[in-house]
């Protein structure tokens, strides 16, 4: 487990991020991981210069609705192959993508999301994208619940869509 | 060897994932389906068979890339994976993924391939996928069939099998839908290799 204070710190870094204002009808979505909160455990090792490895890690992201401030947490896991046919996966670039995909896919349903759903729904559907768009970018990579033993655990806080 | 009947393949899974859904949050890793999950894992992790096995495709197929592609607890099998390249005419390649998944929750494995085209500017299609590998690869897949047989003494996925339902089961790594017994005892999306 990561350390609380080191958490909180790297919580108010990114809380001090912007989304974008509604006009369209959308929920404002506020707040980003950023790479290094993927703090990757490598679980298979790579062999020689072959398309092969594993690196993975849990993700515990806090969503707090902004109209009533109240909480839930959506649990990930994340990994990625070490190299695939494309050539080597470096730990800055799985966590810089691992990052900026998760993102993606967090505003993505979260900005539609209708008022009252529920967070597994959202888990899951939020899941169900990272899956797709991650593994369009780094083919072998995949994100499901965290279902692994002895990898690291990382928390932190994005706060809910507010309806404008 | 006597194949696995439905109903055996059925009560693996029932032994594996607790009765719920595959939309949720978190894990009950209480329960007993999740510990022997988790110790099935834990067991394949260290299994010197495999690191075994993965020396001797090595050496059954010199001079070609043979990787560990397993993806450790977000699925159920280990995988390695043979890379066979042809190239083509116009300064293109087929790119053919040949691999074979070992079920970690019952001796069981899966010999499959994907193919791919690269083009000659670098830009790539979309893999197809093979449950069964095509004939233009068949001795490279029967000489994986042989090492997977002979080494760790496993038995094919009955692939008429693959698409029965195992309704209300909490399989741990799907993102929502209906799991088969291809997803509980192999994996989802085995075309997904790196």
């Amino acid at each position: 487990m990561r350390a609380p204070r080191a958490w909180l710190l790297a919580g108010l870094l990114l809380l001090a991020a912007s989304g974008q204002s509604g006009c369209t009808g959308r929920n404002d979505v506020i707040g980003r991981t950023t790479p290094e909160h993927f703090w990757f455990k490598t679980t298979v090792e790579q062999s020689e210069a072959q398309p092969s490895g594993w690196r993975a890690v849990c993700i515990h992201a806090r969503i707090t609705e902004g109209d009533s401030g109240a909480t839930s947490v959506c649990k990930f896991e994340v990994g990625l192959p070490l190299r695939n046919g494309q050539g080597d996966i470096g730990l800055r670039t799985a966590q810089r993508d691992a990052a900026e995909m998760a993102n993606r896919a967090a505003y993505r349903v979260l900005s539609n999301a209708r008022r009252g759903e529920m967070m597994f729904t959202l888990c899951s559907e939020f899941k169900t994208l990272y899956d797709l768009m991650l593994r369009e970018k780094h083919p072998g990579a995949l994100v499901t619940a965290c279902v692994s033993d002895g990898i690291e655990t990382v928390p932190f806080d994005i706060p809910r869509p507010s309806k404008p | 060897m006597r194949a696995f009947t439905r109903a055996e393949l059925l009560r693996i899974a029932h032994d594996h994932y607790p009765p719920g859904s595959t939309v949720f949050i978190d894990i009950d890793r209480s329960t007993p389906e999740f510990q022997r999950f988790s110790a099935a894992w834990k067991k394949a992790m260290t299994w010197e068979r495999w690191a075994s096995l993965l020396g001797g495709l090595r050496a059954a197929f010199p001079g070609l890339p043979v990787g560990n592609v397993t993806q450790p607890g977000m699925s159920a099998c280990l995988r390695c994976c043979v890379y066979l390249e042809r190239p083509l005419p116009d300064g293109g390649r087929v790119l053919t993924r040949l691999a074979g998944a070992v079920s970690v929750l019952a001796p069981l494995y899966l010999v499959y391939a994907t193919v791919q085209h690269i083009r000659a500017d670098g830009t790539y299609s979309r893999p197809r996928y093979f449950l069964q590998p095509p004939d233009a690869i068949k001795p490279h897949a029967e000489l994986l069939v042989q090492h997977l047989e002979w080494e760790l003494d496993y038995r094919p996925f009955p692939l008429e099998l693959a698409n029965v339902p195992v309704p209300s089961r909490c399989v741990y790594f799907l993102n929502g839908g209906e799991p088969s017994l291809l997803d509980a005892l192999l994996g989802r999306d085995l075309d997904n290799l790196p």
